[in-house]
């Protein structure tokens, strides 16, 4: 793959950012200090600061926040929290308990990414107004790659879409807001879905804000979009099949950190390894189908044999001349390829023989071909016999019902008393959480009244579905959305997957991500949203928002900010990656985290 | 020549001017030495109430008015002291009136009389009473000091945060006089007791005595007053002696015969050049350097000290006396030989088309840039327009032989003069000089402005002015906002709101919120209420709204603005006072706000969640609710409870399927709690499959079986659980008993996966000759078996099988390796 060719846009910039953020929020508490942070933050922070920064900045310690307060070391703390309850009463708990043996200990609270008014209140009447002081830190997006960032909110998709709490979009608009103070304000906005308008209108709030020197500003990204997750559930329900998204699927991606366990690597520790594009060699394989990677890495690793025995015949000279400029570049070479190759392996040694056979009910429910529920049906009770975890199961159950747009009353029951038995009783909740989602739907047809509701017991539940953003009867949509957007089956019906020119590579050339087929859409066209395509849009639950330059304005540059809300998966980057290469323009993808569609369920699931 | 016509030389060099700057309006009819008078510096307003100390006669009885004049006479306002006996008066930095009370109360009014606040001097000065107050300029702000009638000096040195300190004690014995004197940050107080001079300094025990260098000493000090930069001080003695000298007493620089016997009415400083003795019809000025001279006036007058002049207020008139600046004295004096006055006489000449302008030009030649500054700068301290114009035409003829000046400084004076004779105007009545306006600074005077409600002027200063919206035309209108919903009015609330919104549109550094505040205060809600609905800032809209009891509309707004934290700040307002059922009923006409309630309720107050489900009467997410409960409790019975009032819950919301299956989870449950207490192993939080598993895995086959049929459990899946548990318990003789049993359901290929997962090959190999064909050779590599994988795939004629073998192969395998590819030679082979 040819890299696209890069506009001068240095998305490192916002990492700085954070940085400087982040010390001087430190600053605030001067000299030593002991760090606690919230579990979920961990990684986050990793990304923004190394320990180095930190212990420049007076950091001594760092814990996890627990319910018990950690050893007093020194006489300052700083908690980093994100604002939640839980947390808050943890930090209230330490306070009181600490406060008898350190009267002198002070407290500080960074809340991420927003202080929120009701904290103040909390602290009021848990009496601890004064005895703390609060602060705050919002976080940039953070380049993960030069082409990915993310904000790491990883419970932004719970908190949206299940519990109806769009805070997180504030956060979002900011995040856009600061790229937009770097780069300009973007012209052409395209937004779809609950969350993508609030998004939108949250930034409309910080735009007028702006100095007016601003909007005269050439734009350096020409298209903004945005997506709620629920555009497209299908794309995390199917199995990822390129390199990253395996390595996602088995061994989990967070922030762009890949921790492979030891019997992967060869060493007793598990590894943590940062998977970026410095890596040459796994910038040539991640968006690669999996199918043909082993092949590649063989491949190379054949040439730098050859290029290591080179050495047994160089003359002393020659052989400066490789230690000098070569043998570094060749060991990380060799290093990276050994790496890869092990991943690899235990990839396919863990897939075997099962992957063929999801990936056939997978992808023939999608393209609708004959016997492919039955196939579903009967592998999903294999996998639930098999006592697999379930996240992965529930997927397929999620696919199913989405391709069958819904499934009926007798099949839910079957399937959910089956779920029920090998997950336990309590998944009852869980799978009311799907319902509610729209993962997961009922065909109610002609026969009876609407599952778990009176006839007048409706409304709430009615109210809470807009405000969740899932239109009550979603069975509906998305056969007809996919046949509208042209999501299933490719141009040509042979995809090559391994020199791949369609986007459907990724899934084997059974279904085009919806995200990269509407953003490719509208940047074919001449206007950014084309009545075809927001004809289309209007079958996706939401509502469509957007924004064109005013006539007479100069072309925009063929840079693209694609922002999904609730997750990513590789699946998707892959996809629009190729998408940039194809139409030559630079896609930077922004999302609340990159996500795998296991990790989706389980974000919603009881425990 | 007339316009040095009111000068007076004292002493080389030094003129003093008087210049009449008013007639005042309040007509002839008040005889100032009747009343309690008090003037504000910087040409503020005018303080007079009836001087309770002397007999006058008095048109009102009972309680004294107070009376405001602007400094042209012009009556602001007028209001009834309705407090306690009235000490003392003055005017603070902000043009407040700050009245004094015998008990030690001091009051603040604005200058149309609005009350604003109350301070005491503290217990003491109420108990004992105050014999004198001075209200003074402290280093930042405005203070009061009292001398009680227990001869106590007690001080607040801002009166806007009221911090009374007590100064060292004096002797006892009658007080003449005292003064506030400033010295850097502190504050010190003088007096002059009997024939002492005492300085009390905050921090010291007691006093400190001062010895005045006197000519003759023995004199008692009846009076004093230090200049307004508190450098220097006046001391007047009992036998009309006058000394000048530094305000720490240390340095005289004169001392003056005033051969007077009746003590003056009042001494002030003029500037900081000459002191100035009032009587009731002369005035007499001393400079520093001990010459003086007198003038006659034709009323009881009032001096007023400003840093750069003194004003003299008398009953018909208001003048300035002040030291002639050096500039203008250079300019405008007879035959002299300045640059500036040569220019304006060359100027004079050019429009009367003399040479002789042609003459004085020549004269400075070298120094036109000096003399066009002179003429500027005599023209900013000049009083009269006809002079400033004559002045500045002469600047302006200079200035056009210099090409290369700077025009700032003259644009600079122009502008400026303007907006002095603008508010000089006796409309107005602010008799600002030049270095008095640089003090102030132009936004404070457009503030001085706005107070005395001068709101068109203001805002044609502003924007004459050019000053940018902010500072000036918004801030201007935002105050005129404030004052006009004050004001009664025959229109609707509506209308007000929405003229006052057309007269300021959404300009930056407007905040409908301080009006509506405003209008609040006044008590009007319904207009605070309309003009809350222009506020741009969502955040203050809804403190305001909320604050105004428009708790729905606050909700809305909150919602509309998108941002959660808001509408949580409301929520958690609403809680506090609403009642639980109130604030149910409020919020379900919200959705959002429903959604963030309920979401909040998860996480920390089930009460109040389950209060709202069963109001709305959502079965299912009762039901969900109690099931989430019974797997936080560890008590059978609780847990037994909570599932089967969930099961009565999904019933009555017609949730079959959940019912059955909590149904059965009770079964299961109560199952699960005997087999715990039989074979001591924990099943109680185990999903049935977990069950089943547990129970094969510790070889309880028939309990398992029992399950099984309990729960029809299907047969596939029994095979299934059964192959897993066996192996992972290596429990081989049972898994192929098992396997012997029956023909197997989910085929064999289950039982070899097993076995090879839990490290048994040899076992996997038993299984691999029955699985199904078109996986055998995938199922015989997978066991090692190789050389049947090689028979297998010849007999099904398989190429793939065949390389699938070869692939397996390892250096060990040489044999197999030919014979598999002499068969992949053979043609029979399908490829």
């Amino acid at each position: 793959m040819t890299e696209p060719q890069s506009l001068g846009l240095d998305v490192e910039i916002l990492r700085r950012l954070s940085r400087d953020r982040l010390v001087r929020v430190l600053e605030d508490a001067p000299g030593s200090k002991d760090l606690i942070i919230d579990g979920d933050l961990m990684k986050m922070f990793d990304r923004i600061a190394g320990t180095s920064l930190l212990r420049n900045h007076g950091v001594g310690k760092m814990y996890r926040l627990e319910r018990l307060p950690p050893p007093v070391d020194s006489g300052q703390r700083v908690y980093l929290v994100k604002p939640s309850l839980i947390s808050l009463k943890y930090i209230a708990e330490h306070v009181h308990a600490d406060r008898v043996n350190h009267p002198h200990l002070q407290v500080h609270v960074v809340v991420v990414p927003r202080l929120v008014s009701w904290i103040s209140s909390l602290l009021e009447e848990e009496g601890l107004y004064g005895a703390l002081t609060l602060h705050e830190f919002t976080p940039e997006f953070i380049p993960l790659d030069d082409d990915l960032l993310t904000l790491e909110m990883t419970s932004f998709y719970r908190d949206a879409f299940l519990e109806g709490d769009f805070s997180g979009c504030v956060s979002v608009a900011r995040a856009i807001n600061t790229l937009q103070d770097l780069y300009g304000r973007i012209p052409n906005v395209l937004a779809h879905g609950r969350a993508a308008t609030a998004v939108v209108n949250a930034l409309d709030l910080l735009t007028q804000n702006n100095s007016p020197k601003k909007s005269n500003q050439i734009p350096e990204i020409g298209y903004l979009f945005i997506f709620d997750r629920d555009a497209d559930y299908v794309t995390p329900m199917l199995t990822q099949l390129t390199y990253e998204g395996a390595l996602d699927e088995h061994f989990g991606i967070q922030a762009g950190v890949v921790e492979l366990p030891g019997s992967v690597v060869g060493q007793e520790m598990p590894r943590k390894i940062h998977l970026n594009s410095q890596d040459t060699i796994f910038d040539n394989i991640r968006n690669m189908h999996f199918g043909g990677v082993s092949r590649y890495l063989v491949t190379r690793a054949r040439e730098v044999k050859a290029k290591r025995d080179q050495t047994q015949t160089m003359t002393t000279e020659q052989m400066k001349e490789f230690v000098a400029n070569e043998l570094r570049a060749v060991k990380t070479l060799q290093a990276s390829l050994d790496l890869h190759l092990q991943t690899c392996e235990a990839i396919t040694s863990a897939t075997q023989g099962d992957l063929e056979a999801r990936l056939l009910a997978e992808h023939g429910l999608v393209t609708g071909a004959g016997g492919a529920a039955s196939l579903a049906t009967d592998l999903f009770e294999n996998l639930l016999a098999r006592m697999l975890p379930m996240p992965n199961n529930l997927r397929l159950l999620c696919l199913y019902s989405l391709a069958q747009d819904g499934l009926s009353r007798k099949e839910y029951k079957r399937l959910a008393s089956q779920v029920v038995a090998a997950h336990g009783h309590r998944h009852l909740c869980t799978l009311h959480n799907l319902r509610q989602l729209g993962l997961l739907t009922i065909n109610e047809g002609s026969t009876g009244t609407t599952e778990g509701s009176g006839s007048g017991s409706t409304q709430l539940q009615e109210r809470l579905a807009q405000m969740t953003s899932l239109l009550p009867r979603r069975g509906s949509g998305w056969k007809a959305a996919a046949r509208r957007l042209g999501l299933v089956g490719g141009e040509d019906d042979h995809i090559d997957l391994h020199s791949p020119t369609h986007m459907s590579y990724v899934f084997n050339g059974a279904y085009t991500p919806a995200v990269a087929k509407i953003v490719s859409d509208a940047l074919a066209s001449r206007s950014i949203a084309p009545l075809t395509l927001t004809e289309a849009l209007k079958l996706l639950p939401g509502t469509t928002v957007t924004r064109s330059p005013s006539p007479g304005s100069p072309v925009p540059p063929r840079v693209a900010l694609v922002v999904l809300l609730g997750g990513l998966t590789f699946a998707e980057i892959a996809a629009l990656r190729l998408l940039a290469v194809i139409s030559s323009t630079r896609i930077i993808l922004a999302s609340t985290s990159t996500i795998t569609g296991s990790v989706l369920l389980s974000s919603v699931a009881h425990l | 020549m007339a316009f040095i016509s009111d000068w007076t030389q004292l002493g080389n060099d030094i003129f003093y001017r008087k210049y009449e700057l008013y007639t005042m309006e309040w007509g002839g009819g008040i005889n100032l030495s009747d009343f309690m008078v008090a003037a504000a510096p910087y040409g503020g307003p005018l303080a007079l109430t009836r001087d309770e100390t002397k007999f006058t006669k008095t048109q009102h009885t009972g309680k004294p008015i107070i009376f405001v004049f602007s400094s042209s006479g012009r009556k602001i306002s007028s209001f009834k002291w309705t407090s306690g006996f009235l000490m003392s008066f003055g005017w603070s930095r902000n043009e407040d009136l700050v009245c004094v009370q015998e008990d030690g109360a001091v009051t603040l009014y604005d200058m149309f009389g609005n009350y604003k606040h109350t301070f005491n001097m503290g217990q003491e000065v109420k108990d004992t009473h105050i014999q004198s107050a001075q209200v003074f300029t402290s280093h930042r702000e405005t203070g009061v000091a009292v001398l009680t009638k227990s001869n106590r000096i007690f001080m607040v040195n801002n009166i806007n945060d009221p911090k009374t300190r007590k100064y060292p004690d004096i002797p006892g014995g009658c007080v003449n006089c005292w003064c506030v004197v400033r010295e850097e940050r502190n504050t010190n107080v003088l007096v002059s007791q009997g024939r002492d001079l005492l300085l009390l300094y905050l921090v010291e025990q007691r006093p400190q005595a001062l010895y005045p260098e006197w000519v003759e000493p023995g004199g008692c000090v009846v009076e004093m007053a230090v200049s307004s930069n508190s450098r220097h001080i006046a001391l007047l003695s009992d036998t009309g002696k006058l000394w000048i000298g530094s305000s720490d007493i240390n340095i005289k620089y004169c001392e003056y015969d005033a051969k007077s016997q009746v003590k003056p009415k009042q001494l002030a400083w003029c500037g900081t050049g000459a002191v100035v003795l009032v009587w009731d019809m002369t005035l007499e000025v001393v400079t520093v350097n001990g010459d003086a001279t007198s003038y006659y006036l034709d009323s009881a007058s009032l001096l007023v000290q400003e840093p750069d002049c003194v004003r003299i207020i008398g009953s018909t008139t208001h003048d300035v006396l002040q030291k002639v600046p050096l500039v203008v004295a250079e300019t405008l004096a007879i035959g002299s030989m300045a640059p500036g006055a040569l220019l304006l006489e060359a100027s004079k000449g050019f429009q009367e088309k003399s040479t002789r302008a042609n003459d004085c030009l020549s004269m400075i030649k070298e120094s036109v840039e000096e003399a066009v500054n002179q003429c500027l700068q005599a023209a900013q301290h000049e009083y009269r327009p006809q002079v400033q114009k004559m002045l500045l035409r002469a600047a302006l003829f200079g200035k056009s032989f210099v090409p290369e000046m700077n025009p700032e400084p003259c644009k600079k004076t122009i502008f400026t003069l303007r907006v002095l004779n603008a508010v000089r105007d006796f409309r107005v009545g602010l008799p600002l000089t030049w270095s008095q306006l640089e003090h102030l600074s132009i936004p404070v005077l457009l503030d001085r402005l706005v107070l005395r409600r001068f709101f068109p002027l203001a805002l044609k200063l502003a924007s004459f002015l050019g000053l940018p919206d902010t500072q000036g035309t918004s801030r201007i209108l935002a105050h005129w906002a404030c004052y006009k919903v004050l004001q009664p009015s025959q229109k609707s609330d509506e209308q007000i709101a929405k003229e006052i919104n057309n007269k300021l549109g959404y300009t930056l550094g407007i905040s409908y919120t301080d009006i509506a505040n405003r209008a609040d205060q006044a008590g009007r809600k319904q207009l605070a209420i309309k003009l809350m609905e222009y506020e741009v800032r969502k955040r203050e809209q809804v403190v305001v709204l909320l604050r105004l009891g428009e708790d729905q509309t606050a909700l809305r707004q909150a919602i509309q603005s998108g941002d959660t934290d808001l509408i949580h700040t409301v929520l958690y307002r609403l809680r506090q006072k609403l009642s639980s059922a109130e604030f149910q009923m409020l919020v379900r006409n919200f959705p959002v706000a429903q959604a963030l309630h309920l979401r909040s309720c998860r996480e920390s107050d089930v009460e109040e969640l389950r209060d709202m489900l069963v109001q709305e009467d959502l079965f299912h997410d009762q039901a969900l609710l109690r099931i989430k409960e019974a797997y936080t409790t560890a008590r059978t019975d609780t847990r037994v409870a909570l599932l089967q009032s969930a099961t009565g819950l999904f019933r009555k919301g017609r949730s079959e399927a959940q019912q059955q299956l909590t149904e059965e989870q009770i079964k299961l449950y109560r199952i699960q709690v005997r087999l715990e207490e039989s074979y001591q192993h924990s099943f109680t939080d185990l999903s049935l499959h977990d069950t089943v598993h547990q129970l094969l895995l510790s070889g309880q086959l028939k309990e398992a079986d029992k399950l099984r049929s309990e729960f029809k459990i299907p047969e596939r899946r029994y095979w299934w659980l059964k192959v897993i548990a066996h192996a992972e318990a290596g429990h081989w003789d049972e898994l192929v008993n098992f396997s012997k049993n029956k023909k197997s359901p989910i085929g064999f290929e289950p039982f070899v996966d097993a076995c090879l997962k839990n490290g048994n090959k040899s076992e996997a190999q038993k299984y691999a000759h029955k699985v199904r064909d078109e996986n055998k050779v995938t199922y015989f590599v997978k066991c090692g078996l190789l050389d049947e994988a090689v028979k297998a795939a010849q007999e099904q004629r398989s190429a793939a099988g065949l390389t699938e073998v070869l692939a397996a192969c390892g250096p060990q395998h040489q044999a197999l390796q030919t014979r598999i590819q002499t068969l992949l030679s053979d043609p029979s082979i399908k490829l």
